[in-house]
This record gives structure tokens, sequence and C-alpha cells, in this order.
């Protein structure tokens, strides 16, 4: 495991130390890189500050005051050029801590659910985990893109594993993190404490909510009101999370909403962009009511499954996803390998519904964009097809989990359970 | 509406015309540089704005501002020295010089026109028009659409317009524009010939002269920028500007020299008087004649049914063998690694070929140099479609293996032809239909596999031919279905005198002189797969279930 973490290290460490254009022009690509976590209009708002004129004014910069000077500080302190290698070293190694981190939750989860169940389950070795995220090459894409969506990933993925620790202050305070960096974590608070629920022994459970919520709040209180210090206004809020919200950047990204806005009629847009909110909202307390671990059966319910599906349904419904999220979620995806993935049934279709997406989506971008012989309508049936990737997931692992309940509750024999059909109705 | 309006360019433009043609004549033996500085005075005197761009050959260009317009977009007529029949392009530069004055005296335009003297329609506008959008300093807008024009000879008349439209790497310019042109000459009397259609046969309409251009179609798309004569219009692909060029062909007809020019004259009212750009849903058509066409939804089902064809041929190499799944998942690495040293291989020999080729200096070099890439990959072909003859001992892969590299290899030929389809249907379906006995090879090999051996027949020579049936199935499959076979052919039987040699040359130079793609795409997507099926057919060990039958 160590040569791998080592090779894939170096692998995001040395290719754009060696060709320093590659960032650059990843980052002009729509498929990585957004308004949102773009590393070059980070880097924009290095030459507002270094005269002196707030970085959020003029639109470009939409990333979060406190990781805007903290690479600023670092640049004024390192110079262009030792700057450019320091980054490229900081994203090799918060690549290779979530590496680590997913090897962690994945030995506690086959441990966790092997003791649920009383079997030994199949686990997948640490080697395959590592290198599904560390040679994922969206990740790799992502990754080399500089794009700032990576760390969020990793408070995100922190404040699980701080979880499994048993410590929810720490967790509450990486997911508050997270959602400073990139607003959309902010929903993954349910799923979270409902982990959290199973997991922290405390003597009264109601503590759980009222500490953990009470802990996040504060820490993004504080984070807000250190970056109303630094900035001294307030006009980060609004384009750190108004333009998410809001939805103000409309340009093509690889996700859902640009292309609805592009085409409506401007009198609609409030009411759309409040129904396109809720939606990104509406199934994180379903799926993790569904999958919530209660005390009445030993082994329905998996509230890492819920984290992980709630994931994906945000990755699917962000105003500004890039292909790391859906690349994220692929990563995620062989932690399951011993209990939900038995079950699925659709892993190949999505898998060659998804490579036909990535071959097809830069070409027709190319298509509208350069060539002008086809339009935006080409683009988007490419992210239709990124959306229905995160569907096939979606209800591959949801039902999947729902046959494995099935057959628990009504004790059918293990030869039966990867052929028992069942249908709804 | 094209051709509604009455084009005024007639009798008296035909005297001007007249004027320039006679004074061409006499300079037409002179080299470009001259020429172009004698029509620039000329343009200069009619008013009009020249500029010169020096690339490998100069190209001299005239930039006449609009004067209703916003100096935004512009037309293009562009007129080669030479025409792609390598005559003096005397009628097309004297149409285009009394053009330039005519245009010039008329207040209605309001998108700006540039006339572009090129030595031919290939390299030279090439670069111009690259240099347009990179480098030039006098430009004059977008450019929106381009007439290419081509009038041989010094007559007065012509019979027909031959109508050229291919872009390099597919692409085709919008539908509206060749209708508008073919419109017009439609109004004007003139027969519009597609495909190289002789002129009796313009004007014929029946199904098997609609298949013909269909088909003629197809394959010139494909061959598009690796085949001479280079027709103009695929010099200006990839910028989003509509091309067409226009022939005149015959010197008897009932046509006279100012009706072509009304044909340029009226497509230019036309697109100038556009409002927007041209409309999306035109930019997909195959032509069966100039007023047929067949539009993408329905031919493009038939190359999405080949790709999955490929697909369901690779799932069935997994199926049908002993090769399950799970352990195609486990050789899943080792495939990987041979298939990308594959290809890696085919990327280096894809770039080395053209460097080679452009570092010969005599055209003797040249020739022998890519004779002997012609000749090197045809032994190629022959050593490594008869596996039988050459089967070591040592460097076996497993069957398994091997059914898994095919398996690969059929859904990677797949994946390329998904990607090719939108950008360049009739590559993408004629890979798929060339490469096709790709597909049989795993059931040729399934029943060497499993042969029962040796079933008695009276003579011994039944018995061999019997024991070689599929052997020679083998070959053919792999054989025909090679690159260099297809090139060999297409180039002697379709191209004519030194076809072979020419495509070849040209196949592997095009994509530095035009940019166009298809040496990579034959190289990267349908050689590498070839390859790596016919490597799996002569190392693998297809004696595995024989083998363990005589176990059991």
């Amino acid at each position: 495991m160590n040569k791998l973490l080592v090779f894939g290290v170096i692998l995001r460490f040395i290719i754009p130390t060696i060709f320093p254009d590659i960032p650059d022009s990843l980052d002009s690509l729509v498929e990585l890189s957004t308004p949102i976590n773009s590393f070059g209009s980070l880097k924009e708002s290095f030459f507002y500050l270094s005269n002196g004129i707030n970085p959020y004014n003029g639109g470009i910069n939409h990333h979060s005051p406190l990781l805007v000077s903290f690479f600023y500080n670092f640049q004024q302190l390192l110079g262009n050029n030792m700057f450019t290698i320091f980054t490229n070293f900081l994203y090799a190694l918060v690549d290779a801590l979530i590496s680590l981190r997913l090897v962690k939750i994945n030995n506690w989860y086959h441990k966790y659910n092997s003791e649920r169940r009383g079997e030994k389950l199949y686990k997948i070795s640490d080697d395959l985990i590592v290198s599904f995220y560390l040679f994922n090459p969206l990740m790799i894409l992502s990754t080399l893109s500089h794009s700032t969506l990576i760390f969020s990933l990793f408070f995100t993925i922190e404040s699980v594993y701080q979880i499994i620790n048993g410590n929810l202050p720490r967790s509450m305070i990486s997911l508050s993190i997270s959602s400073y960096l990139s607003l959309t974590p902010i929903y993954l608070i349910f799923p979270i404490l409902a982990f959290a629920h199973r997991l922290i022994k405390v003597d009264q459970l109601s503590q759980i909510y009222f500490h953990g919520s009470a802990v996040f709040i504060t820490s993004i209180g504080l984070l807000l009101f250190f970056s109303l210090i630094l900035t001294s206004s307030a006009e980060f809020i609004d384009q750190c999370y108004g333009t998410v919200i809001r939805f103000d950047k409309l340009q093509p990204n690889i996700g859902l909403w640009w292309y609805f806005f592009t085409e409506m009629f401007d009198f609609f847009t409030p009411f759309y962009l409040g129904v396109f909110n809720l939606f990104h909202f509406i199934f994180i307390l379903p799926i993790t009511i569904r999958l919530f671990e209660y005390k009445s059966h030993k082994t329905v319910g998996d509230g890492f499954l819920a984290i992980f599906l709630c994931y994906v349904w945000l990755s699917f419904t962000k105003p500004y996803p890039t292909i790391g999220d859906l690349g994220f979620s692929i990563s995620l995806m062989p932690i399951f390998s011993g209990t939900i993935i038995p079950y699925c049934k659709l892993i190949h279709i999505t898998g060659i519904v998804w490579l036909i997406g990535l071959l097809l989506s830069p070409i027709l971008y190319y298509c509208w964009i350069v060539l002008g012989n086809g339009n935006a309508n080409f683009f988007y049936s490419m992210n239709l097809l990124f959306g229905a990737v995160h569907i096939l997931i979606l209800i591959d692992f949801l039902w999947g989990k729902l046959v494995s309940d099935y057959c628990d509750i009504h004790k059918v024999p293990a030869k039966d359970r990867h052929t028992i059909r069942l249908t709804q109705y | 509406m094209p051709s509604q309006v009455t084009s005024y360019f007639r009798e008296s433009e035909w005297n001007i015309v007249r004027g320039y043609r006679s004074e061409l004549k006499k300079l037409q033996h002179l080299p470009t540089e001259e020429l172009n500085q004698i029509a620039e005075e000329w343009l200069t005197d009619s008013g009009l704005k020249t500029s010169y761009h020096h690339g490998d050959s100069s190209s001299l260009y005239a930039i006449m501002h609009a004067s209703r317009g916003e100096d935004t977009e512009a037309m293009v007529l562009s007129i080669p020295w030479k025409t792609s029949d390598g005559h003096f392009n005397l009628g097309g530069a004297s149409i285009g010089m009394a053009l330039g004055k005519y245009f010039n005296r008329m207040s209605i335009w309001s998108k700006n026109i540039i006339i572009v003297f090129t030595e031919d329609s290939h390299k030279s506008l090439r670069q111009w028009v690259e240099a347009y959008h990179t480098s030039l300093d006098k430009t004059a807008g977008s450019i929106e659409a381009a007439i290419i024009l081509e009038y041989n000879g010094e007559s007065d008349h012509f019979d027909y317009i031959e109508m050229w439209y291919e872009g390099l790497n597919g692409q085709l310019p919008n539908l509206d524009f060749l209708n508008t042109a073919a419109q017009i000459a439609y109004h004007e009397n003139i027969h519009v010939s597609l495909q190289n259609t002789p002129g009796e046969k313009v004007t014929l309409n029946t199904y098997k002269q609609r298949l013909k251009v269909f088909v003629k179609g197809i394959i010139g798309l494909c061959l598009s920028g690796i085949v001479k004569p280079i027709n103009g219009a695929e010099s200006f692909s990839g910028w989003s500007i509509q091309a067409v060029t226009l022939k005149a062909r015959g010197i008897k007809g009932p046509n006279d020299i100012t009706q072509m020019g009304r044909v340029v004259d009226s497509t230019f009212r036309s697109v100038n008087n556009l409002l927007e750009k041209f409309h999306q849903s035109f930019f997909f058509y195959l032509l069966m004649s100039p007023r047929y066409f067949v539009s993408i939804g329905t031919y493009l089902p038939s190359a999405v049914l080949i790709a999955v064809s490929y697909a369901l041929s690779s799932l069935s190499c997994l199926l049908n063998t002993n090769v399950s799944i799970s352990s195609f998942l486990n050789s899943i690495s080792q495939v990987l690694i041979i298939f990308t040293s594959i290809e890696f291989a085919c990327f280096l020999t894809a770039n080395l070929l053209p460097f080679l080729i452009f570092r010969t200096v005599t055209d003797d070099d040249k020739n022998n140099l890519v004779t002997l890439i012609i000749v090197g990959f045809s032994t190629l072909n022959i050593v490594l479609s008869t596996p039988f003859l050459w089967k070591s001992k040592y460097l076996r892969i497993s069957s398994k293996l091997s059914y898994s590299l095919i398996s690969f290899s059929l859904f990677f030929i797949s994946m390329v032809i998904t990607m090719l389809l939108i950008l360049n249907f009739s590559l993408a379906l004629l890979i798929g239909l060339m490469s096709l006995p790709l597909t049989f090879i795993q059931p040729i090999l399934k029943s060497i596999d499993i042969q029962p051996s040796k079933s008695i027949e009276s003579f011994p020579l039944m018995n061999y031919l019997n024991t070689m049936k599929p052997h020679l199935k083998l070959f053919i499959c792999l054989f025909v279905s090679n690159p260099i076979f297809i090139i060999i052919v297409t180039g002697s039987s379709y191209l004519g005198d030194n076809g072979v040699y020419n495509l070849m040359t040209n196949l592997i130079t095009s994509w530095n002189d035009l940019q166009c793609w298809t040496w990579y795409i034959v190289m990267l997507g349908w050689f590498p797969a070839w390859l790596t099926i016919s490597f799996a057919c002569l190392l693998g060990k297809f004696d595995f279930i024989t083998s363990s039958k005589k176990l059991q």
C-alpha cells in the first residue's frame, strides 16, 4: 500500500511540476472547472489582494476568504515559482490523506458489518481502495486541474472518519469547514448525525443532536466571523454562498441546472431557483431515515450507506458539479463490496453509460463551441447521461440494500440470496 | 429568398470579365508572386483594400468593407490561381476581379466581402484561413460563408456546375447554404452536379443515380483531405465557416460566364440578408441529389447499430468461451498493459512516419519511402494474418487471456465508432463495416479450439483441408480487415493511376498539411485493435479445451 501511495503522490506532484501548463489548461475544461472551484479564479484574487482591492469585487472570485488568504500568504511568502511547487505538493498530500482515510473507513466498515451480521464478509484489500482513489482518472484530472473541490472532499471524509473514531466535536468541526468551503456538504449534517447516533456512546442520545448541531453552528459562525474580520465586509457571503444558491454564474457545466436557466423566461427564474434548491435537499432526510440503523433489528439500515447515497444525490443536484464529484462517489463504491455490491444488478450498465458519457461529453462540447455544428442540446444530453449515472448508482445501491434487508428479515437462505427477485408493488 | 432579386452582373459586366480575361491570358505563365502584384493593382484600382499573407506561398486578399454593416462578419470569395485539375483558373480569376469591382459599386452589403487569391486551394488556402484567424493584421470579422470558384479556360460558355462541399474530418457546411446555391443555379437554368456525376446524367433522378451519389458522398466524406484533387471547401473546416466549391464544367453549354458570377452574387446576397447564424438542424445530412438529402435521424442508427454489434460480439467473446466475467476482471490489468503498449507503439509509428516523409528531400526518396511503408505494412499484415504458420513454442499466453484481449479490442473499436458518430459519421460507418470480419474471429477460434481432431476422410488431402478450413477462414478475416488492405484496395480500384501511393502519402501527411486527423484515427483506433486481435490469435494456446477433455 505504501508503494501505491508514494506512486500516487509522485504522479500528482511530478506531472504538474514538470509541465506547469497542465493545471491551467485543465482548469479551462468545462468538465473540471466551474466558477466556484476554479483555481484560476483563486489566483485572480491574488491580484486584487496585492493591489488592495476587495477580492470579492468584480464577481470573479467565489472562494472562501480563509482559503484565499491561506493561498495568498503562501504565495507572498514563497514567490511564484515556489508557490506552484507548494500547491502541487499540497494537492498531492491532500489526496494521499483522503486515500488513507478511505482505507481506515473501509477497515472499520468491514469490521463493523461483519460483527453486526456475525459472519465474515468479503473484504476488499487496502491496496485496491487506495488505487481506486489515487488512480481513478477522474480524481487525477480533478487534482491536476487544482480544483479546490478536493479540500472540501477531504474535510467531508474527515468528518465521517471522526465519527468512526468516536469524536463528535471534531467531526462537526470538519464538516463545518467543508461546508464553509463549498456550501453543499452542509446538507450532509443529517446523515452524519444519524450515523453518530448509532456509533457514539453517550448517556443521553439527544446529546448527540444538541451537541453536534451546537458545535457545528458555533464553528461555522466562528469561521464566518473570522472571514468577516479578514475582509472587513460581508460581501464574501453573497459571493461565496449567494452565487451557489441563486445560480448567478450561468455557464455550462456538467450539471443539470444551467440549461434550464438559459432556456427560461426571466420572470420564472425565482420560482425555479426555489424548486431546484428544494430538489437539491429533498431526498436527504428520506434517505437518512430509511437507512437509519434502528435498534429493533440488528442488520437493517446502514448509516454509512446513507451518507454515501446523500453524497451521490448532492452531486447529482449540485448547481456547479465537476467530474471530480462523480469520480469521488465512484472511489467510495468499492467500500461496499462486501455488503451491498453483491446485490447490485446494474453495475455494468452504469459503467458503460458512464464511459460513453465521459467519451462523448468533450466531443459534443467541441461540436457546440468550436465547430458550431451542434448546439447546447448536444452537450446537455451528455449531462443528462451523467445524471443517469448518478441515478443508476442511487437506485442500484438503495435497492441492493433493501433486498439485503429483506433477506435478513425474512431469513432467506444464503443460496437464494443472490437469485431472489423482489418487486415493488 | 434566394434568387428573387435581380442580379445586375449581366451583359455590361461581361465586357469587364472579358477585359480581365484577355489581360490575364497573357500573364498566365507568370509565377504567383507577380500575378498577385498585378492583381493587387487591379483590385486597388477598383477601390478595395489589399493585403498579403506569406506562408509557404504568398496569398493576396482584398477586403471590401460593407457600407451598412457593423464590420463584424464577412463572406469570402476564394480564387485559386491553379484549379484542382492543375489548369490556370482563367475564367474564375476574371470573374473574381469583375465581381470585386461590381460588389464595390453596390450599397446593399451589410457583411464584408473578402476576395482571396491563393496559389492553389490546398495547403496555401488552408494556411491563409488559419492565419486569418490567428495572425493576420488586416481582417474583416468572422467569416460566415465562403465560395471557392473554379472556371477553367477561356470559353464564354459552360455546361453545368460541379458542387463540392465535403469538409475535413467529416464536417459539412450548412445544408441551407448549399440549398441556396443550388436553388439559385436552378433559377439560372444551370444544372448542378454532385460527386463527379458526368454532364449527361446530372438531370437524372433515378433510384440508381441517387444511390450512386449517396454512396460516393459517404466515401468522399471519409476520404476528404486525403485524396487529390483537394477541392478547397476542406480548407475552411474547423472555423465554423460554411464553404462550398463551385466548378464550371464543359465549354459548350447554354450558360455564359456571367451566370457563374450571378450565382456567386445571389448567394452572397442571400447570406448578406441573414440576421442570425445558420440554423442548427442542417449540419448533418447526406446528399443524394442537389434537392434530396437523408437526415441524421435516418442514417445515424445504422452506425449506432454497428457500434452496438461490436459491443455485443465483445461480450460474446467472454460469454461464449470459457472466460467468465470474473476471470476477465482478474486479467484486466494484463489486458490493459498489453493493449496500452501496443497503442503506444502505434502512436510512435503514427508520429514517426509523417516525420520521416517530411524529412525526405527529393521526390525519389519520398517515393521509395512510401513504397517501403506500404510494403512493410503489407508484410506485417500477411505475417500476422497467418498465425497457424508461426506458432512458436515459447511466449504463449493462455486462451483465456487471448479471448479477453479480443474482447477488449472489439469493445475498443465499438467505443471508437461511438466517439466518431457525430464528428465523422462516414468514417465511423466505414471503419465499422470494414473491420467487421474481426467480430468473426472468436467463433472461428472456438471451432479450432474444440475441433474434434481427426475425422477420417478417404483422401489425405481432404483431411488436411478440413483441418485447415478454420485456419483459412481466420486468415481471410484478419487479412481483409487490416487498414493497409483497405488502403490498397481503395487506392487501386477507386482512385486510378498511382492511387495506392497517393492515398498513402496523403493519408500520412494530411495532418501536417490540413489538420485532417484520419491518419491518427486509423493508427490509434483501428490498427491497434487489429494488432491486438492478431497477436491474441498468434500467441494464444487454443488447445485448452481439447487437452482438458483428454484429461477427462
